[in-house]
C-alpha cells in the first residue's frame, strides 16, 4: 500500500504548488475566514488523483500488481485522512496567524470549532463520494453525486413534513457534553462502512 | 512438458461479443505470439489472465497455481505491458523506482536504472514529456525489473521505430534464455512475431482458431495460387479456406507435403502470419 500512497503523493505534490499560491493570494487579499478553504481545496486535490488515475488507466494497470485491488482502496482512504487532518491543522494555524496579524481579538475556541466542523463536513463528503467514485469512475460519479444530493434533499424535505426535527435534536441533548466524541465515533464508523463498500466494489470490478 | 501458463475454456459474455471456450498452453522457456484482428478477443483474454477481468468462466493456471486462489503469488511473478495502461503521466521513472520498491518484493533498482540507461530515458523527466516509443520502453523496463517468470505483453512494439523494436525483441529473447521464463506477446506487427515466437495462437471472433508451434506452421501451412479450373479439381477436405481474387484463387492448406503429392499446383512455400490471418478471417470454405 505504501507504493500506492507514494504514487498519489507525487500527483498531489504537483497540485500543492497551485494550492499554496491560491492560499497566499487569498490571505493577501485580506480574507479573514479561511476555515473552509484549505480542507475544501485539499478535497479537490484528492479527487484529482482519481482523475489522473482514470486518464492514464492506472486502475486497470494497478489490478495486475500484487494486492492491487485492495491497496488502491486502502491508499485512497488513508491519504484522505492524512490530507484532511493536515489541511485542518494548517487552516487552524493560518487562522491564528492571520488573527494576530490583523490585530483582532483571538477567539481560539471559535477558531477550533470552525476548523473541527469543517473537517468533519469534508470527511462526510468523502465518505459518501468514494464508493460512488469507485463504482462509476470519477467522470460518471459527478452525476451520481448530484443525484445523491438531490435524493437526500428530497428525502429530508419529505420527512420534515412528518417529523419534528427540533424534537429529535432535543432527544439528543444527553450528548451535550460528549458531542465531539460522538461526532468522531460516528464519522469513524461511517468511514469504515464506506471503506468496506468501496473495497467490495473494487474487488469485483472489471475493466 | 512443463507449462508456465495454461488457459482452459475461458468464457466471457458481453452484449455484442463473446469469448468462447478459449484454451491454450504456453511452455516454460518459450515465446508465444497471440494474434488476431482488432476486436477478436486478444485483450479480453489477456485481461482475464491478468485479473483485470474477474467475472468469467474457465480456468487460468500460472506456474501451476490457480489464478483465482493464488493471485498475489502469481502477480509477484508476472511482468506486464498493456496498451495505454500505466502510471499517471506526472510520474517520473525515478518515482516509479521508489513506488515499485514498495509494490514488488523482488524489485531490482539497479536493473531498472540499467534499463533506463540502455533505453536513454532520463530518470527525472515526467512521463508526459516522453514520446510514445520512450513511454513504451519505460513500460518494458518496469515490467522486467522485478525478475518476473512470465511476461505478458499487449502490443509492446507498437509506436517503436525499427531499431528500438529490434532492441526490445533482443531483450525478450534474452529473457527466455534460462528456459524458466516465458513470454505471451500479442501484436499486430506480425513480422516481429515471425522473428521470435516459438508458438503462435490465433484468435478470431472470440474463438481460438489455431495454437501451434511456429515450425509446425511453417512446415505444414502454405498458400496455393491457381485459376478457377484447377480450383474446381480440389477436394474441400484438402484445404482450410480459400479466397477468390480478381484473377485467381488463394487457397490456404495445412498439409503441404500431401498436397504437393496429390496436386500439381504452384505452392508458395513461405506463408507469412499476415497472409495466414487474412485467409483465416476473410477466406471461405
Amino acid at each position: 500500500m505504501k507504493g500506492f500512497i507514494k504514487k498519489d503523493f507525487v500527483i498531489i505534490k504537483s497540485n500543492f504548488k497551485f494550492l499554496a499560491i491560491f492560499i497566499v493570494i487569498y490571505c493577501l487579499l485580506g480574507a479573514s475566514d479561511i476555515s473552509f478553504l484549505l480542507p475544501f481545496l485539499s478535497i479537490m486535490v484528492l479527487i484529482s488523483t482519481f482523475t489522473y488515475d482514470n486518464n492514464n488507466k492506472w486502475d486497470a494497470y494497478s489490478f495486475t500488481l500484487p494486492n492491487g485491488r485492495k491497496h488502491s482502496v486502502q491508499s485512497k482512504y488513508l491519504e484522505t485522512i492524512i490530507v484532511i487532518l493536515m489541511a485542518s491543522l494548517l487552516t487552524f494555524l493560518i487562522s491564528v496567524g492571520m488573527s494576530l496579524v490583523h490585530g483582532g481579538s483571538l477567539d481560539m475556541m471559535n477558531l477550533a470549532l470552525n476548523t473541527f466542523g469543517t473537517m468533519f463536513g469534508i470527511f462526510l463528503m468523502e465518505i459518501f463520494m468514494y464508493p460512488i467514485i469507485f463504482k462509476l469512475g470519477v467522470e460518471k460519479a459527478r452525476i451520481g453525486i448530484l443525484v445523491l444530493i438531490f435524493a437526500l434533499v428530497f428525502i429530508f424535505s419529505f420527512l420534515s413534513s412528518f417529523i419534528d426535527f427540533a424534537k429529535v435534536l432535543s432527544w439528543l441533548s444527553f450528548l451535550e457534553n460528549y458531542w465531539v466524541l460522538a461526532i468522531i465515533l460516528i464519522t469513524t464508523i461511517l468511514m469504515f462502512l464506506s471503506y468496506k463498500i468501496s473495497l467490495k466494489i473494487q474487488l469485483k470490478k472489471d475493466f | 512438458m512443463d507449462y508456465i501458463l495454461e488457459v482452459k475454456n475461458l468464457k466471457k459474455e458481453y452484449a455484442n461479443f463473446t469469448l468462447k471456450d478459449v484454451s491454450f498452453k504456453l511452455p516454460k522457456g518459450a515465446i508465444m505470439g497471440f494474434i488476431g484482428e482488432n476486436g477478436a478477443g486478444k485483450t479480453t483474454t489477456i485481461k482475464i489472465i491478468l485479473d483485470i477481468i474477474k467475472n468469467y468462466q474457465g480456468e487460468v493456471t500460472i506456474m501451476g497455481m490457480d489464478l483465482k486462489n493464488h493471485d498475489q503469488e502469481i502477480k509477484e511473478n508476472i511482468g506486464v505491458v498493456l496498451d495505454d495502461m500505466f502510471f499517471p503521466d506526472v510520474v517520473t521513472p525515478s518515482d516509479i523506482d521508489k513506488i515499485m520498491k514498495d509494490v514488488y518484493q523482488n524489485w531490482d533498482s539497479k536493473m531498472f536504472y540499467d534499463f533506463l540507461k540502455e533505453f536513454s530515458l532520463i530518470a527525472k523527466n515526467q512521463i508526459k514529456t516522453f514520446s510514445k516509443g520512450m513511454r513504451k520502453k519505460l513500460e518494458i523496463a518496469t515490467a522486467l525489473a522485478h525478475h518476473p517468470k512470465l511476461l505478458i505483453l499487449d502490443e509492446p512494439t507498437s509506436g517503436l521505430d525499427p531499431v528500438a523494436r529490434a532492441e526490445v525483441i533482443d531483450l525478450f529473447q534474452n529473457f527466455i534464455q534460462n528456459e524458466e521464463c516465458s513470454v505471451l506477446f500479442s501484436s499486430h506487427i506480425t513480422s516481429d512475431l515471425e522473428h521470435i515466437a516459438d508458438y503462435i495462437t490465433f484468435i478470431n471472433n472470440g474463438e481460438i482458431v489455431l495454437s501451434k508451434t511456429c515450425d509446425e506452421l511453417l512446415n505444414n501451412y502454405a498458400i496455393v495460387k491457381c485459376g478457377s479450373k484447377d480450383f474446381a479439381k480440389l477436394k474441400p477436405d484438402d484445404y482450410l479456406k480459400y479466397r477468390k481474387n480478381k484473377y485467381n484463387y488463394e487457397i490456404l492448406i495445412d498439409n503441404k507435403k500431401q498436397f504437393k503429392k496429390k496436386y500439381e499446383l504452384e505452392i508458395i512455400d513461405k506463408i507469412t502470419l499476415d497472409e495466414l490471418m487474412v485467409l483465416m478471417v476473410k477466406g471461405v470454405k
